[in-house]
């Protein structure tokens, strides 16, 4: 047996190369860049268009978060942003709660609110996890639309969402979405940082071998609800930028196609990229509305986005771009 | 009053359908010992490692480590109790470089209350990780497998991924290591490394192991186990076990 040296000590670092953090540094640096940029080249409405495509971003995220880690369809996420979105919209009308403290509880409630479901992650297989995932938002979406809560949502017509204040006035145009960006962009950094750590390289080991991390003392079932509640978390979060950006928010924008839409997004940009959930976003949502696609149209485009990225780019757009061979000039 | 076995097997029965996998199996291994465990294909050896391991439960008998029944405890927690093993077929994440995968054995007794010192880049806790890099380096080292610890998995040979499986179980220093099969698939100057280094555990760590090879057998083992179809036949040393006719029998398929 040789004592050899230690060729990597010296280049030491605390990171691991979970598929997810590839490029995160400057997956984030684009994304300051985007939200910074915005504001100039975007009119007053596009600008909104832009805040409320963001702020879906970070559902996305979280739906590429669960499905990149540990293989998790997360169809919830719709539930997960009405419950967010009208806890903070409770908070702020009825005791005057600053928004992002309202938007921060909104956030625990969905997170706590998804601990069963993580339970039952451990219990399910991927798939029928999945289909519970969409009959509990459809269940969420319909509870939220009737009358037993209209005073609380709205029901089908939603309320109106009150523009965050500073200094009691309230931030709008060019300050609301300043808002609106800085917590995306944190909750994006957020993500980062959590899946460099021991957790994230768990949660891989976890999706390719189970046992493997069980047999190192891996409490896999806690992973998986800790997991589970970390993606509601940013389901619960973005509910309540949404309604911030929109300034309205309604039962009938969280159904269960939304939940479709979502995983499309993140597959289209590429789950595996922390860039990936903000440019599945702004492609799925935020092009065709700046473009004034009506409804329908968005769908269809929507399906057929997604249908090409399964056939010419199965990783996501992200994932093709970084293999697309770069030429030399003669 | 002597002092508990190191590991127990009380009795431990296990049926797959009608197949008697594991029939009223008992064994000790003392601390300090290395047992090897010996059989047919299909008599029930991984089958054993499997419910010592707490990945297979058993239909009835205990399973005891120092004298505690671990038998309800799941996988990770008999992990937590410094009991840890490897596998037929390494197990690891292609997807991961060899260090990553090593360090998935490292120690977890603090996580995740950590994990907040790890978000926080914390100075300690970032210099336990750096500690528990180094540890890995050292052990990969001991198998001349420094070299190639930033290679992703994927890379590598069969036989140099059982002993990356290897030094992985070994990151917690586990009072307890199951060894399935470590000699498949190495090469000769792979198994004479094994050797050295299976010797240098007998210190502080007791191994039940599964071996086909029986001069590797010879070299480590304090006793052998021999197993057919679920049963134990036979016990005694590597030399003794070399010459009982029952042993023999088994092997020529006339048991």
């Amino acid at each position: 047996m040789s004592a050899r040296p230690t060729p990597v000590a010296s280049s030491w670092r605390p990171s691991i190369t979970i598929p997810l953090v590839l490029q995160a540094r400057s997956g984030l640096v684009v994304m300051l860049i985007s939200l910074a940029i915005a504001p100039v080249i975007l009119s007053d409405y596009e600008l909104t268009l832009f805040a409320t495509g963001v702020s879906y971003s970070v559902a996305v995220l979280g739906v590429a978060l669960g499905f990149s880690s540990v293989g998790m369809l997360t169809l919830t996420q719709p539930a997960m942003m009405v419950i967010g979105g009208f806890v903070a919209l409770q908070l702020i009308e009825l005791w005057h709660f600053p928004f992002l403290l309202a938007a921060v509880i909104g956030t625990a409630v969905g997170m706590l609110s998804a601990i069963p479901l993580g339970w039952l992650t451990c219990r399910l297989d991927k798939f029928s996890f999945a289909v519970l995932g969409f009959a509990f938002t459809y269940l969420v979406a319909m509870l939220m639309s009737s009358r037993l809560l209209v005073d609380v949502t709205g029901g089908e017509l939603g309320k109106p969402f009150p523009a965050a204040t500073a200094f009691g006035l309230p931030l709008q145009g060019v300050w609301g979405y300043s808002l609106i960006a800085a917590v995306t962009l944190v909750s994006f950094a957020v993500a980062a940082v959590l899946f460099r750590s021991t957790m994230g390289r768990i949660l891989l080991v976890m999706n390719q071998d189970d046992v493997v991390a069980r047999t190192a003392g891996v409490n896999t079932n806690l992973h998986r609800i800790s997991l589970t509640a970390i993606v509601s978390g940013y389901g619960a979060l973005s509910g309540a930028l949404v309604g911030q950006a929109s300034g309205f928010i309604a039962p009938p924008q969280f159904d269960v196609a939304l939940s479709i839409s979502l995983l499309a997004m993140a597959l289209v940009g590429g789950a595996g990229y922390l860039l990936g959930a903000f440019v599945g976003t702004l492609i799925l949502q935020f092009v065709p509305a700046f473009l004034g696609f009506e409804q329908i149209d968005r769908e269809i485009l929507v399906g057929i986005i997604l249908l090409f990225c399964l056939v010419a780019a199965p990783n996501g757009l992200l994932a093709a771009l970084r293999h697309i061979p770069m030429r030399r000039r003669p | 009053m002597t002092a508990p076995a190191a590991l127990l097997a009380d009795a431990v029965t296990l049926r797959f359908g009608a197949l008697r996998a594991l029939d009223d199996v008992s064994i000790s291994v003392n601390p300090g010992e290395i047992v090897s465990l010996i059989g047919p294909n299909g008599a029930g050896k991984t089958t054993l490692l499997n419910v010592v391991s707490g990945l297979l439960p058993a239909e009835s008998g205990r399973i005891l480590i120092g004298g505690n029944d671990i038998s309800r405890d799941p996988p990770n927690k008999r992990s937590l109790a410094g009991l840890r093993r490897t596998f037929q077929h390494a197990r690891l994440a292609d997807d991961l470089t060899v260090m990553e995968n090593v360090l998935i054995g490292a120690s977890i007794a603090d996580y995740p209350g950590s994990l907040f010192g790890e978000w926080l880049c914390l100075p300690s806790r970032t210099a336990k990780l750096r500690a528990q890099r180094d540890h890995a380096m050292a052990l990969l080292a001991s198998l001349d497998l420094a070299d190639i610890a930033e290679l992703h998995v994927r890379q590598l040979s069969f036989g140099r991924k059982k002993l990356i499986d290897l030094v992985r179980a070994l990151m917690t220093s586990p009072s307890i290591l199951l060894m399935d099969e470590p000699t498949a698939g190495l090469s000769e100057a792979e198994i004479e490394t094994l050797i050295a280094v299976v010797n240098r555990l007998r210190a502080s760590t007791t191994v039940l192991l599964v071996a086909h090879h029986m001069g590797f057998v010879a070299k480590v083992a304090n006793s052998v186990i021999c197993l057919v179809a679920g049963r134990v036949i036979a016990r005694g040393t590597p030399r003794e076990m070399q010459s009982d006719p029952k042993v023999l029998a088994a092997y020529m398929g006339t048991s």
